[in-house]
Order: structure tokens, then sequence, then C-alpha cells
């Protein structure tokens, strides 16, 4: 139930010199929150989302915490993360700068010392709670669940759970737009073009995460902007312009400093109160592959160098093969290699049935009158079939390695639950003997 | 009766168990394949209670000679022999092995002139033999074994079986080897079927490489030896066992269906040839027609007489040749001294310095014939 929750919530910028009339959207902030993961909710006033899931394919967590923090800047959007969604959202509203992190001291340190009304379903009863002399959620919490229960309405005990990871978080997740449309209201009138990038760069933003989540490049985007109402009659209702980009692109840099080249031609006809932002030509982006496995293997190389590749981007000690030894040993007939030798392929010079699977240790049998039994009382069907061999052989190279020698009698055999066997004989110390499953047959 | 002797059938060291004679046994003159020597696998035979033992080196008898002394102290019936790997000609051919034993002196003079032929006609330690090369009578006063190998198809089975059983009628069977494999039972099954098709009778034999099974690991090195790899990468080059040792009389009545135990007795019964018999045998060309030995030797002495007592012989020394050469006739040393006169004889004429025998002999017949 424990997740790796990013919370946002918009809030306006206060550093900007054109202050924005109003903080971003939460839809707006959910589709630029989707570049990161599926998994983006809107929460209450706030844009929820679970990166755990894809931490891996923006490097590592650390990483992704970078990214989704600068965005988080540009946009304006408090950010804060938890292990869960709801506790994430407390933190975002009541959480301090520094404490930002939920990660960094246990959750339920982190949520007890947070007021009522980080969680909505709490702060609802603030004044109830406030007369039994609850301040935080961890007075909350200190309560008897049962009269909690009997005498608030069900969804504070819910939230409050779901808060501390004790019950999975259920939420609507966003579906991502068709296409891609921003619209910005400024908090002041803006009377040259070039000043409409600063409200442009916080749409770029946007639309740069809504390209990354879809896959796209824009090839054109459009930036409209609306004439105040108190405009000249003869000024019209506003103006757009369209930019092209030679190759699909999701940089906002790139678009920035092309709309500022566009813009520096533009006269504006009268101040403009709202700006929109589409993204009017968009075509898939040919990104350099992340995956594993090469391009020229799907294109049909050579599967021999297509593995040198993956084993020097894994390390050689990930890629290991399946190698047929020719031994008469049937443990040792196959074994899975780091190296990437030459295919060889040992033809058996026997025509004998060999058992589809075999035990990584061989498995003692017990007797039963003097029987194997396995399941039941083994039936020897054929054999034997002796193998001895092995002598050079030993587990490794210390003081305490042991002799790789055997000496068994193989028989077919089967058993009444577990079918056809592949066991064998073998005499231990002091004369006596002993019966092991080696393999099944399919 | 054979070689087994009318005691050896008679006397059996433990009457529960069935008798056996190994008929194929290779000594370590089988270069890199043998890992006993012959007076081992001798004395191992003898002490498991093996009625006789055939020793059957690949295309050579380097082993028997030290086999014979030994199984001469042990007391052990030896059968000599030599087994040929016979390679396919086409495809409708397989690689057999045949064994052959010789049954007399003359069936044992044949087999040694068959392996100097082909080895004479390969690079040292090779030969080359396929169906072409064998006839009916290079072989002749030997009995074989055909010992097929398990890859081989019915076709190709019935086909070396009726090779042989047109080649050598009478004088052949078929080995079955039984050792220790899953197939065992399979193989049986086939051979007799082979049997039955071609009227051959089924004889047991051992494939022994070595004469106690822990020797295996030194039959091991000797194959990496031979295919030139490390043990460890030799992998089915190695025996998947070490079955093919001497096997205790118990575990071969374990093995083998008691006919084909008998069927060993029966062969060896064929087989009467030692070593004993050699001797050596002078060339003959050292006589001229129309004489014996004896007589041409009594007429070159008497020449040698006259050239040495131009003036005559007297008659002490007279006495004296023919008291020497009726000793000589009496020890039948006449195609010795008839021997070194022709090769002394011969350097003579060539101009070539020669000593012939040294004058110790005191014999005046040596003195007539200028050997001395």
């Amino acid at each position: 139930m424990l997740g790796h929750w990013a919370a946002l919530l918009p809030t306006p910028l206060p550093a900007s010199p054109y202050l924005l009339k109003s903080a971003i959207d939460t839809a707006s902030l959910g589709v630029w929150a989707l570049q990161f993961t599926p998994r983006v909710a809107v929460l209450e006033d706030a844009v929820v989302a679970e990166m755990a899931g894809s931490a891996r394919l923006f490097g590592d967590l650390a990483h992704l915490h970078t990214l989704v923090e600068a965005g988080a800047v540009e946009l304006g959007a408090k950010l804060a993360w938890a292990p869960t969604g709801t506790a994430a959202l407390a933190l975002v509203r009541h959480g301090g700068s520094e404490a930002g992190d939920g990660f960094q001291i246990p959750l339920e340190r982190v949520l007890d010392a947070l007021p009522l009304e980080a969680i909505t379903a709490v702060g609802k009863h603030q004044p109830t709670l406030a007369r039994v002399g609850c301040r935080t959620l961890g007075d909350v919490r200190k309560l008897p669940r049962g009269g909690l229960s009997r005498r608030f309405d069900p969804s504070l005990l819910k939230a409050l759970d779901q808060a501390y990871g004790l019950r999975p978080e259920a939420y609507e997740w966003m579906v991502l737009p068709e296409s891609f449309k921003g619209r910005l209201e400024l908090m002041s009138r803006v009377e040259t073009a070039p000043a409409l990038l600063f409200g442009a760069r916080r749409l770029l933003v946007q639309m740069a995460g809504w390209l990354a989540a879809r896959r796209l490049g824009a090839t054109a985007f459009t930036l409209r902007w609306c004439h105040d109402v108190m405009r000249a009659k003869d000024a019209g209702t506003g103006g757009e312009i369209t930019v092209r980009t030679a190759q699909p692109s999701q940089n906002v840099d790139h678009f920035a400093r092309l709309l500022t080249e566009h813009l520096a031609q533009v006269q504006l006809l009268a101040p403009a109160g709202d700006i929109e932002l589409l993204a009017t030509e968009v075509a898939p982006l040919i990104e350099e592959s992340r995956s594993l496995i090469p391009e020229t293997l799907r294109k049909g190389a050579s599967t021999e160098l297509a593995l040198e590749r993956i084993q020097a981007r894994l390390g050689s000690g990930c890629v290991r093969r399946p190698v047929i030894t020719a031994d008469h040993r049937l443990e040792w007939m196959q074994s899975w290699d780091h190296a990437l030798p030459k295919r060889t392929v040992a033809h058996s010079p026997y025509s004998l049935p060999l058992p589809t699977w075999i035990l990584d240790e061989p498995l003692r049998l017990i007797e039963r009158d003097n029987r194997p039994h396995y399941q039941g009382p083994l039936q020897l069907l054929l054999g034997p079939d002796r193998v001895e061999g092995g002598w050079w052989h030993r587990s490794g190279e210390t003081g305490d390695a042991r002799p790789l020698n055997v000496q068994r009698d193989y028989w077919l055999a089967r058993s009444p639950h577990a079918g056809v066997l592949w066991v064998f004989q073998q005499r231990l110390a002091g004369d006596q003997t002993a019966w092991f499953l080696h393999g099944h047959f399919g | 009766m054979g070689i087994l002797g009318e005691d050896a059938m008679t006397v059996r060291p433990s009457r529960s168990l069935p008798d056996y004679v190994e008929l194929r046994c290779v000594t370590n003159f089988t270069f890199l394949r043998g890992a006993s020597h012959a007076e081992e696998l001798v004395v191992r035979a003898k002490a498991l209670g093996y009625l006789a033992l055939a020793i059957t080196d690949e295309c050579s008898m380097a082993g028997v000679v030290r086999a014979h002394v030994a199984a001469k102290a042990a007391q052990l019936p030896l059968l000599l022999g030599s087994q040929f790997c016979i390679q396919p000609r086409n495809e409708t051919e397989a690689p057999f092995t045949l064994v052959v034993l010789a049954q007399n002196l003359n069936g044992y003079g044949n087999l040694c002139a068959f392996i100097t032929k082909l080895r004479r006609s390969s690079n040292k330690g090779t030969y080359h033999l396929t169906l072409d090369h064998i006839s009916e009578a290079e072989l002749a006063d030997c009995v074989v074994l055909l010992c097929p190998d398990r890859q081989a198809t019915e076709v190709q089975l019935e086909a070396a079986g009726r090779w042989v059983l047109g080649s050598f009628t009478g004088r052949c069977w078929i080995g079955v080897d039984q050792l220790r494999r899953l197939d065992d039972e399979l193989w049986l099954h086939r051979m007799r079927c082979l049997s039955e098709l071609t009227a051959l009778p089924l004889v047991a034999v051992g494939d022994v490489h070595m004469h106690i099974r822990s020797r295996k690991p030194l039959q091991d090195v000797l194959t990496a030896t031979r295919v030139g790899k490390p043990l460890s990468e030799c992998g089915y080059d190695l025996q998947r066992s070490a079955e093919q040792h001497l096997r205790t009389r118990l575990r071969l009545a374990q093995t083998f269906p008691a006919e084909l135990l008998a069927e060993t007795l029966v062969v060896a019964a064929r087989c009467s040839f030692s070593l004993e018999e050699l001797k050596y045998q002078y060339p003959d060309e050292v006589v001229p027609a129309g004489h014996t030995a004896a007589s041409f030797l009594h007429q070159v002495t008497y020449e040698g007489a006259g050239r040495r007592w131009p003036g005559g012989v007297a008659p002490a020394i007279q006495a004296q040749i023919e008291h020497e050469l009726a000793l000589i006739c009496e020890l039948h040393y006449e195609h010795y001294f008839l021997t070194v006169y022709d090769i002394v004889a011969f350097a003579r004429s060539k101009n070539i310095l020669c000593q012939g025998r040294g004058s110790a002999a005191n014999s005046v017949v040596c003195y007539c014939l200028g050997i001395t």
C-alpha cells in the first residue's frame, strides 16, 4: 500500500516580474505530470502521482526527484513526497518547506505532527475534535478507533488509514488528452509582444510535458493572445503566431528561443490579457532507443554481436547462455556460462532417454522393503545404466573442494503419482547404498 | 579338443557359477586404449576362475609373448588373436569390429601375415581395412567374432552378418557385449534377431580394456592422450563406465544369458594353438635342389677339406670330420652351418672383411667351411 507519491499543489509564482493572475489549474498540472507516470490523479485541489513504478526509466528516484522539482518550480507548484498520496497531499499543504520529503523520517512521525486540516476528511470535524483536545493528526490517531467510527462519518477513519498506509488508496487516474491546448490568464495586461514570453513559457513547459507523455515532438505550435476588452475598436479580438520547427522537438528552451525571435517582430495592437498555446502539428519523435535489445538484433543482425553488446552494457556477469557439454554425468551435460563461446553442439553417442527436468541436487529417496519410494513405491522400468567419471573434477580450487566423481546406476522408474522418473542408486560410505531422484520426464 | 584340454573342462573352481572364457581383450600394446599389462590380465583372469583368456590387441600380436609367459606361469590357457576395425565402404555399411582368433599354427601364421600386410600398406601406427581387403583364404584356420557397433541400423547389421557368414562359414560367431548401459537389453534383442536371420550363434564378449575397475582413471588418461585434449574436454570419448574390465563370474552370470557364456567355451575349444609350437625356421635357399641339408653340408665340408689339405686328408682328421658331421646331424644344426657358410662365402666373393665363427669352436668342419 506504500508507494512513492508526489503531491503537486498549484501556487502563484511570487518571484515572477509579471505576476500571473491565477496559479496553474490542476488539470494542466496533471497533464504535465503524466510524462513521468501514468498514475496521476487530481486529489481535491492538488495533483498526486505515484512514481515508484517508473523511477527506473528516469535513471533512479533521485534523478526523477530532480526532474519533477525543476518542473514544479517552473510551473508554480509546491511539491511534497510521501509514501501515500493522502500523506503527500497533507504534507504539501501543511509541511514546511524543509518537511517536503516524507521519506526522511518515519511516516507516522511526519503525519502525527500535522494539524487537523491537513487531511480534509479530518479537518471537517475540526470543531468537534478540538473540543476533545485534538490539535494534530497524531492526537486523533490516539483516540479509540471504535469511538471514532461510531461518532464520525466513515470517511474520517478511511482517510486517516489511507494517509498512514493502512488502507489502499483508489483514485481515478487521469487520461492524457488527444491534443494539447493550454490557456493562461495574465495578471496584468501586457503591452509588448516579447513580454508575452513570460506567460508563454509556462504553457511551453506544459506542452513539453504533454509531448513527452505522448512520445511526440511538435513541428508547429501556435500562440494566441486575446486583446483586453478595453481595446481600440480597430484592434480586433486578438492575434496569433505559428512557430514551426525543422525537427520534431520537445525542448522547452528551443521553443522559447524560437518564440522570442518571432515575438520580436510582432506588434501588439492592444494590450493582451489571455494567452493560449496549441500544439498544432505533431509528429512521432524518433528517440534514441533506450531498449536493452539493440536495434540491430531486431533487424536480424548477428545474435553473437548483439549478445556481446548487451554483455558490454550489463556487465559480463549478467549474460549467460546455455552450453551443451559432452559429459556422461547428467548434471554436467548442460550448464550456464558467462562467456559467449562458439556454439558447439555435442551429440550424445547414446540414444538414451534423458529427463526433461533435472533437480539441482539429487533428492535422496526413502526406502521401504528395499524399494525406493517417491510418492509411492517406484517400479523400475529399465536399467541399470552405469555412469562413472569425473574423478579429475573438483568443485573448486580451495581445500574444502569436494570431488565431483560419480559412480551411479541409473534407472528409468515409474512412480504411481509422480510419473516417469530418472533415479539412481549410489554406493555410500560403509557399504551402504542409497537411491536418489535426479530428474523427471515430461 | 582345443586348448582347454580335458582337465580344464572338468576341473572347475566354482561349480555354482557358469564357466567363461574372455574372447575379446586388449593389452597395453593396443596403444592408448589398453590400460593393463598382459601379465596383469592373465593373473586376474586366472584369479577370477576364467577357463581361458584371449589376447586380441588391435591389428597387433605384440602382447602375446608377455601374455604367453605369464599364462604359462599361471597355468591359464591362452588364446591368441587380434581385432580389426573394419571401415565402411559406403553408407550401407557401418563400421564393426572383427575379432580373429588363431585355431592352430597355420592360422597363427595366416593371422600374422595378414597383420603384416595391413601394417605395411599404411603409415606407421595405422591400418585401413575394408571388406574388400579380406579374403577367406587369408584367414584360414582362424575363427572370427563379429562385434557390430551399437549405432548400426538393422540393414547394416544384416549386411555385416551375411558377409561374415559367407566368408567364414562354420567358424564365425556374433560377439555381444553387455556394458551396463540402458540399451543393453535392446541390444541383446537386436543381436538375437540378427542371429535368427543369419544363423550365426551369439557369444558373450567383454571388450576388456583393463584388468580391474580401478584402472578406469588410467584408461581415461590414455583416451585423453589419444584424442589430444584435456581430460575435462574429452566428453563422450571417455568410456561411460568402468565396465570394460575383467568382471567377476558372478557379475557375468547376472549380465549375460547362460547360453552366451557357454558359447565362449565352444569358441575356445576350436582354438588349440600355443606359442610353444613355434621354432626357428631356417631359410631353405642355402640347400641346392637335389640335396638334403646333411648331404650338402657333407659335400661342402669335404670340398673345403680338399682345399685345406691338398696333399690328402689325414685319417684322424677324416674321423674327426665324420664325428662332427654326425653330431651336427643329430642336433639338426646343418642349416645353421650352411647359413653361416653362405654368408661368409658371399662376403669373401665381394671382398668384404668378415670373421665368421670364432676359432674357439675347435671345429674341423668350421675350418673346412672357412667360417672360422
